[in-house]
């Protein structure tokens, strides 16, 4: 990077650097999704590699802090809200589905059998997590 | 938790910006902090007493209603 450029970059507001890098994560994501239902698998890694690499490069070359303590609180606020609601809801639909699978009105799936053994491996990481840091 | 950080730093002439990069934050966080939307932890409270050469105690002021983040 020329002295140029890193006096331009630098000259800008931290908070164009935080929007360049969500914008290059959730083109990368977009571009797997869209890709992928599209059918152009190769085109849609290559373009989601791009848009990752964009952001990582973003948050590496910048002195601005772009994350803080305050970004850690939210964070961690967001991912037990998330956790409680999801285990609230796991706890009510998976037992209901086990009981359904005794009556002709429900049967055990792919996508359900797929989904279930994921939540039992998230629940029992954040166990294990839970008494590690305890 | 009440804050006096924003009587004190206008009292510098200081704005967010600069406070926030002395002590090593965002903007939009010592935006929060005066605004009383946030608890800072205490090795940043630490840090923003440091940097006003004050006690804690002096920039921050219990309540009974905190608001974190």
């Amino acid at each position: 990077m020329s002295e140029h450029t890193s006096t331009v970059m630098q000259s800008r507001p931290p908070q164009t650097y935080k929007r360049l890098m969500t914008s290059c994560f959730v083109f990368a994501g977009i571009a797997l999704g869209v890709g992928t239902a599209l059918e152009f698998p190769l085109v849609a890694v290559g373009l989601y590699t791009l848009g990752m690499a964009g952001g990582m490069i973003i948050l590496y070359i910048t002195d601005y802090t772009l994350f803080d303590e305050r970004d850690t609180t939210i964070h961690q606020r967001a991912s037990g809200v998330t956790l409680a609601l999801f285990g609230w809801l796991s706890a009510l639909v998976f037992p209901s589905l086990v009981a359904l699978s005794t009556t002709p009105h429900f049967e055990w799936g792919p996508t359900t059998t797929t989904l279930s053994i994921t939540t039992a491996v998230v629940y029992l990481t954040y166990a294990l997590l839970l008494g590690y840091y305890r | 938790m009440d804050s006096r950080i924003r009587e004190k730093r206008q009292a510098r002439n200081e704005s967010q910006a600069d406070l926030a990069d002395a002590v090593g934050v965002s903007r939009q966080t010592i935006n929060a902090i005066e605004r009383d939307r946030y608890d800072p932890s205490l090795e940043l409270a630490f840090k923003l007493a440091d940097q006003f050469d004050c006690a804690i105690e002096d920039l921050f002021n219990p309540t009974e209603d905190t608001n974190t983040p």
